[in-house]
Order: C-alpha cells, then structure tokens, then sequence
C-alpha cells in the first residue's frame, strides 16, 4: 500500500490556527490510504431498502430497517383544530379544516383560497398534485 | 434570539495520539448520530470531541482560492458554507460516505492520528437494523481508507442503559430518542432484543419542522424569518409533555392558565422614532411660534399704515385740486385732471368720495369702532313710467331696475342665511336645554344616533361582504334584480311588496306599472349597484366623529367604557388570546381619542416583532404519543410499548423504562407522562420505574467506551478484524449484548450481488 508523502505530515494541525476558518483539505492527513478512492454515487435510505427488501430469503422474524416500523395505529384519532391545536368539534366541509368553534370559522371564511392546503398539509391530508 | 447556532470556541487539538495509541490498546469510541457525533478515548470519561454531524464543501473567493471543506461546527464559522451544509445521513442511516469520510478524517485529524494508518481498534455506533449496504460501505471505508485494525459496532441507546444500568442482567424497556426517529427496545435474556423492537419516524428534527410550521401560519406577516435552529431552540426551551394532553388542553386558554401558559418571544425590533421633547421643550416651542406670529401681525399692521398714509395723501391731493379749481383757468384745470388721469370733474368727485371711504374705513379698523350701516340704496326712477322720462333718465332707469333686482336678491340671500343660522341656534340653543335639563334622555338619544350609524356603516360593509361570494342570498337576490330590469318587467324588480302587486297587473296585461310614481322604486337602481356606497360611508363616519365629539365633550366616560367593552371582548376571543396571549388588545379605531405615550409606542413596535407560544408547548411535543397529529400512520408511543411488552410477554419490562437519546427524551414531564400512561395498559400492581439516563445525549459515548474497556472478553470476541472483513463480507457484524443482528445469506439471494 503506499502512504502519502511523509513530508506533508510535519505540523498536521498548523492551519487550523489560521484565522478562524479551519480548512480540512489544507491538512494533511498521513493516516489514509491515498489510493483510497469512492467515486460512486450513493444510494438514498429508499433505494437501499428497497434493494435489500428484494433479497428473498430473509428469516420470518429477523429484524430489518422496514420491518421494524411501528404499524399503523389501532386507537382511534382524536381530531384537533388544524388553527389552534384545540380540540375540534367540526369539520369545515368545504375545506375539509377541523376547527374548534364558530370563532375559529370566522377566520377560515377569511383564508385566501389555497392557504387551507397548509394547515392541511400539517397533518400530511392536504391534497397534493403531481 | 441569534438567527443560528454560534460557532464554540476552537477545538484545541490535542497530541497525546502516541500516549493513547500504544499497542492500539485503546479503542476509539465514534458515536456516529445522525445529529451529533462524539469521539475519543475510551479510556476517557467524556468524548473528546462533540460535533453536529455535518459537513459543509463550497469556495470563498476572500479566504481560499480553491474549495475549501469544513466539518462539525466549524460550518457556522462562515455564513458563506451556511447554504452548502450538508449531513451524510438519510434518516437515521448513513447513506453518503462521502460526507462520512470527510467527518471521520476530521475525527482522526482532530485526536492526532499522525501514523500512517489509524491504529486502534475502532467501536462505533450504528442506528437499530442498520441496512446491511450501509455497514458494508462503513467497513470498506474504515479498512481500506483508514486501516484500521478491527471494528465493534452496537447500537446507541444500548449502550447507554448499560452505562446507566451497569450491565445487561436486569431486563428493561428503552426509550430511545434521535434526530430523526425514536426507538422502543426490549433488553431482556442480557441482550439487546432488536428482533422485538420498534421505531416510529419522528425525532427533534420532527418537532423543530412541527413547530416551525405552526409559527409560520400563526404568524403569516411576521417581519422577520424564523430560522430551523429558533425553532429547535423554542422546542428545546418551553416545550414539555402535558401529563393528560386532552384535559390540559381544554383549558389551556382559558385567562388563568394563560398567565403561566403562554410564553413571549421577542425579537429584535427597530426602534420607533419618538417625540423625545419635554413638557418644557413644547411650551418654549409655542412660546416661539407666539412671538413670530406677533412679529407677523406687526409687520402687516405697518404695511397698512403705510398705505393708509399714501392713500391719505392722495385724498388731499385731490381735495386740493377740488378746492382750487375756482383759481385756475378751465384749462389749466383740465389739464391738471388729466396728470391724475381723469377726464371730467365728476370722475374727481367719484375718487374723491372712494379715497374718503377707505380712510375712514382703515381708520375705523385701527380703532375698532364698527362700520356704520350704509343707507339703504334708493332707487327713485324705477317706479316711473317711461313715458315721463328723458333718454337719459330711461338709461339710468334701466340701471336701477337691474341694480335693484341684485340688490334684492343680495337681500333676500343674506335674510335666508341668517334664519339657518338662527335654526341652527334654536337647534343647538334646545340641544344645550335638553342637555342640562334631562341629561340622562340626551345622552341616550346621542347614543342612540350613534349606534345607528354604526349599524348602517356595519350593514354596508356586511353586504359588501355578502356579495362578494357569489352564492350569498345578497347576491342572488341582485342577480334576480338585474334580470328582471333586463326584462323590462319591473313589477318584480320593485323589490320587497311591490313583488306581489306587480304579479298581478302582469297577468291582467296591464302596461303601465307605475314605475317610478313612488321615490322608493328608484333605489332598485342603488340595490344593484356595487358602488357609490363609500359616499354614504363617509357621511356616516363623519356624522359618527361628530356624535364621538359630543360624547368626549360632556360624557367622557361612556367613549372609555365602550373602548373598555370593546377591548375586552377582542382579549375575550380564543383566536386573540393564541395569537397575543394576555396582553391588552389594541383598537384600531378607538371612540375616546387616545395619544399613547412613548414607553407605549415602543412596547407596540416590539409587540410586532413577538411569537406568543401557548398550544405550541403541549401541541408539538404530542406528536410522538399521537403520530396522526402530523398525519403519521403509525402507532405512538404507548401503542408501541404495549404492542413490545405484548409481543414479548413480558410486563415486568416495565419496571425499568430507561429514556435515553435527544429529541423527547429531553423533554420535561416525558418520564411522568409514560409512567401515567403505562399504567393503564399493564395490570394493577406491576411495578413501574420510568428513568432518564444521568445524561442522555452523551451516555451512549460513555457506555460504549465503559463497555469496551470493562467487558474486555466480550469486546475482544466482537472485534470485526481486517481478516473478517476480506473473508466474510462488509456488512459482517460480531454479535454481542449490545449490537444488531447479522444474518447470512445464500450466496443467490445476497443483496450485495444484486
């Protein structure tokens, strides 16, 4: 294995007391393999688990990073006004907006048209066009 | 409140690397979290390093040429990286080793490494079912890049309950808290159980973009921006987990809660511009402008003189010339008339009579005394018939008929002004009566016009409003208006009672409807139009400032009572109060006029730039116990724990509930809140125990550094060799206690052939 060059190794840390800006290309660094190279283009944490979940012969009861999800609840939700967080007794239905009473109301009668999609969108039900 | 986290001072580096590294006897504790990230001795108490987790790869003209690479927290030394901040995780699993790399030469760079390979075995943490693709990228990294000589990884938390727990004999429930997710592991048979734990996504990160969220729509014109890490620093600082969300809740707003509820957040404001003068700096001003305008009055007063004088003069010019005229030649006389450019001796007397006028009137101004009524004029030739008078006189007739007639008209103008003035009098003569004589009817009376027009104002703007929206019964009532003028059948159309009679002349053929032979038909015209309503709408403002006027006048206290009233109801609201807490509300337009005081003006300017945070506190902290608060479809914390303990059949977990991590472990009342809630689901009498680690960010560091150097035989037995690593693959793992689980695959079906 080659090493890098030992010269570059005197004073290892001396740039970072230049300024206040600390450089970490500057430094050398003699502890790595200089033929060490990653030029890959690394998957996202969707595209890893999608290629592991096709690997067929994963035991019934092993753990996995999808697996191991909590499910979907069982209890059943409670509503809450999407304004207030208080909890909601009505649902606006021409926008869909829980809200907790007539005052709350007022102020959707008020919402520019599209501004209910963001407090919909709070609790992930706004509708989204793709 | 900053915009963003500070940069710490410096890390001093330190050179012991050779001390520590003797033999590679000293593992090199990483605790690689997708938040922050602790390196150092295990031999140590603490990490020597504490860093978030990120990097930041971008150019700077004024500093370097080239590209310039910074790791950890010194991105925050230059607001130039703040835009290239980057981390090498996807949730909770490293994905880009790029960035992974980059930390870790920082990490070695950092602890001294000055050999030509890092030389101690290296115990790291990994995030519970770390994809096998991940740690094989891992292993690569540190045994080809690095060459180290072993690695040991284990999960975070796992580590932590041992260091708070001293080992793994004494079964347990983890409560584990990241950045990005939250993990519940059963410990049991002295091992990590992963095969019965769970995760639901949420983490610090959840509730610093929840809390965000709600800010932004709480407050949509708010002046300045609110940064991610304000928002985590509001998360970090007043939230806290409601011990029964639904009941606190409830009342949460209600004015005695709110007192210590709600929390003020205030951020930097401009100053307003004050009036900073005193009572004393404004009385010398008036004094001033008082003396100016005397100065003024004074300079006019001698200019009048003046031409008072030249006028005076004048006059006895003239006079002279009158006087003369006997003893001069006609000539000379008329020639003397035409220097003062007049033509004839009566032009002479006219000037004459004009200059006397206006002395005596300047000279009846100075000294004050009134002017003396002028003759009525006569007009003596009018009456006679034209017949008796010469051409002349017809001509000087015809003037008089014609001056008479203005004069008249003059007169009679002057005579209808002076009865309006005298109504007006009467009026407010039997106004100032009925005040000081029935005071109490007065005022209702006063009170009463008020209040209509400010009912007319309110009616207007309430069909503005109404017609706005097309489907209002305002609207559709007009639509029908205009189609039936449109038909030209407007029995109908003449609205209200008229509808019926209309109907009926229709059916008999009738052509003439009378349209019109009523004022009221007209204002069809009014109800369809859409404008000409901020007419009305001004009279009625001014007749209300007028009414406003009176009442400050002599009932001052009904203006400030209905302010009062009015001020109330808006603190009344729930909206106000989420919005603007307990402070007192301010009107927009006030009855009493009202000049606040400079300490007022700056309090109005900050209270601009606050966030008042109630709801918020209980609201955002909430999502982990009900995930669908955020629209998560995933069981909360409870469900989970229960489902855990089910599963496993053991409730006796519960009597160690161990609460490590950031994100909700942090939180205050988390401990008291799960201790509650598991007690309805496990039976009467199970002891419980809900604990915090003694430090729940650092403690998965500590146990893991206590782990490697007291469990040696177990550390040694799950060292992951270089020799491992070329027979058996990357994402090999040496189980012990404290780790993930492997599993091997056939050789078809790995996924690293894929």
């Amino acid at each position: 294995m080659k090493r890098q060059d030992a010269k570059e190794t005197a004073e290892p840390l001396a740039s970072f007391k230049e300024s206040g800006i600390t450089n970490l290309l500057s430094v050398s660094k003699p502890f790595k393999n200089a033929d060490y190279k990653s030029n890959r283009r690394w998957k996202n944490l969707k595209q890893i688990v999608v290629q592991e979940e096709q690997a067929s012969d994963w035991p019934v009861d092993f753990p996995t990073h999808w697996n191991i999800d909590a499910a979907p609840s069982l209890m059943p939700q409670k509503k809450y006004c999407d304004l207030t967080g208080l909890p909601a007794r009505y649902t606006d239905p021409k926008t869909n907006i829980r809200y907790h009473s007539a005052e709350v109301y007022q102020l959707i009668k008020t919402l520019q048209p599209g501004s209910e999609q963001q407090y919909l969108a709070l609790r992930n039900a706004s509708v989204v066009l793709k | 409140m900053p915009d963003g986290p500070v940069d710490p001072a410096p890390a001093i580096p330190w050179f012991d690397y050779a001390t520590m590294g003797q033999n590679g006897s000293v593992p090199l504790v990483i605790d690689n979290g997708s938040g922050m990230c602790r390196a150092g001795w295990a031999t140590e108490n603490d990490p020597r390093l504490e860093f978030d987790n990120v990097v930041a790869k971008y150019r700077n003209r004024k500093i370097s040429n080239g590209p310039i690479l910074l790791v950890g927290n010194t991105v925050y030394s230059d607001p130039m990286a703040k835009t290239s901040i980057r981390s090498g995780f996807d949730n909770s699993v490293v994905t880009n080793f790029e960035v992974m790399e980059s930390v870790l030469d920082y990490v070695f760079t950092m602890l001294g490494c000055s050999e030509d390979s890092v030389g101690q075995p290296i115990v790291m943490t990994e995030t519970v079912c770390t994809p096998f693709t991940s740690r094989r990228h891992m292993s690569e990294l540190l045994f080809e890049c690095y060459g180290v000589p072993s690695v040991t990884y284990g999960i975070d938390s796992v580590w932590s309950y041992y260091k708070n727990t001293g080992g793994f004999n004494k079964g347990g429930l983890i409560v584990a808290s990241g950045n990005t997710a939250s993990h519940v592991i059963p410990i049991y048979d002295a091992r990590a159980r992963t095969d019965h734990c769970k995760r639901i996504n949420l983490g610090g990160l959840s509730m610093e973009e929840y809390m965000l969220k709600l800010l932004q729509l709480k407050y949509p014109s708010f002046p300045m921006k609110i940064t991610e890490w304000q928002s985590r620093q509001l998360v970090e600082k007043f939230a806290y987990v409601a011990q029964d969300f639904d009941d606190e809740l409830a009342g949460y707003l209600d004015i005695d809660n709110l007192r210590t509820n709600d929390v003020v957040v205030q951020f930097p404001f401009p100053m307003p511009a004050l009036d900073e003068r005193t009572e004393e700096d404004i009385q010398k001003a008036t004094e001033r402008r008082r003396e100016q305008a005397k100065k003024m009055q004074e300079m006019a007063a001698k200019k009048r003189q003046e031409k008072n004088d030249m006028r005076a003069r004048e006059l006895e010019q003239l006079a002279a010339l009158r006087d003369n005229k006997d003893k001069m030649d006609a000539d000379e006389f008329v020639d003397r008339l035409r220097d003062q450019g007049m033509a004839t001796e009566n032009e002479l007397e006219e000037a004459i009579a004009k200059a006397q006028q206006f002395v005596a009137r300047a000279l009846n101004k100075d000294t004050g005394a009134a002017v003396e009524e002028k003759e009525p004029p006569t007009f003596p030739l009018v009456d006679l018939p034209d017949e008796e008078l010469t051409e002349e006189q017809r001509q000087e007739k015809r003037k008089q008929v014609f001056l008479k007639a203005s004069h008249e008209a003059r007169e009679r103008a002057r005579a209808e002004k002076e009865k309006e003035r005298m109504r007006f009098e009467e009026i407010a003569r039997l106004d100032d009566e009925r005040r000081t004589n029935h005071f109490d009817q007065w005022l209702a009376e006063l009170q009463g016009k008020r209040n209509e027009a400010i009912n007319r104002i309110e009616e207007r703007r309430a069909r503005r409003r109404e017609l706005n929206d097309r489907r209002s019964h305002a609207s559709q009532m007009r639509m029908r208006n205009i189609a039936d003028l449109a038909a030209n059948e407007p029995g109908s159309a003449a609205a209200g009672g008229n509808g019926a009679a209309g109907s009926k002349r229709r059916r008999r053929g009738d052509q003439d409807d009378d349209f019109g032979a009523e004022d009221d038909d007209w204002n069809i015209y009014r109800d369809i139009s859409k404008e000409d309503e901020a007419e009305e709408d001004e009279e009625d403002e001014a007749e209300l400032e007028k009414y406003n006027k009176q009442l400050q006048k002599h009932a001052p206290d009904y203006l400030e009572g209905l302010d009062r009233v009015a001020r109330a109801k808006i603190e009344g609201t729930t909206m106000y109060r989420f919005t603007e807490g307990c402070q007192p509300a301010i009107l927009e337009k006030p009855a009493a006029p009202y000049k606040p005081d400079n300490a007022t003006i700056v309090a109005r300017a900050a209270r601009e730039y606050q966030l008042h945070l109630n709801v918020e506190r209980i609201r955002v902290p909430e999502i982990i116990f009900r995930p669908s608060l955020v629209g998560l479809d995933q069981a909360g914390l409870l469900e989970t724990v229960e489902g855990i303990i089910k599963r496993a059949g053991r409730a006796s977990l519960v009597s160690n509930v161990f609460v490590t991590g950031g994100g909700f472990a942090q939180l205050p009342g988390i401990l008291q809140r799960l201790e509650w809630d598991i007690r309805s689901i496990v039976p009467v009498d199970t002891p419980i125990a809900v604990r915090r680690a003694a430090d729940p960010l650092r403690d998965a560091w500590r146990g893991a550094a206590l782990w490697s150097t007291r469990e040696v035989d177990e550390f040694r037995a799950s060292c992951f060799t270089k020799q491992d690593y070329l027979e058996l693959g990357g994402e090999y793992i040496r189980e012990h206690s404290a780790s993930n689980r492997y599993h091997k695959f056939s050789a078809a079906a790995s996924p690293a052939s894929l």
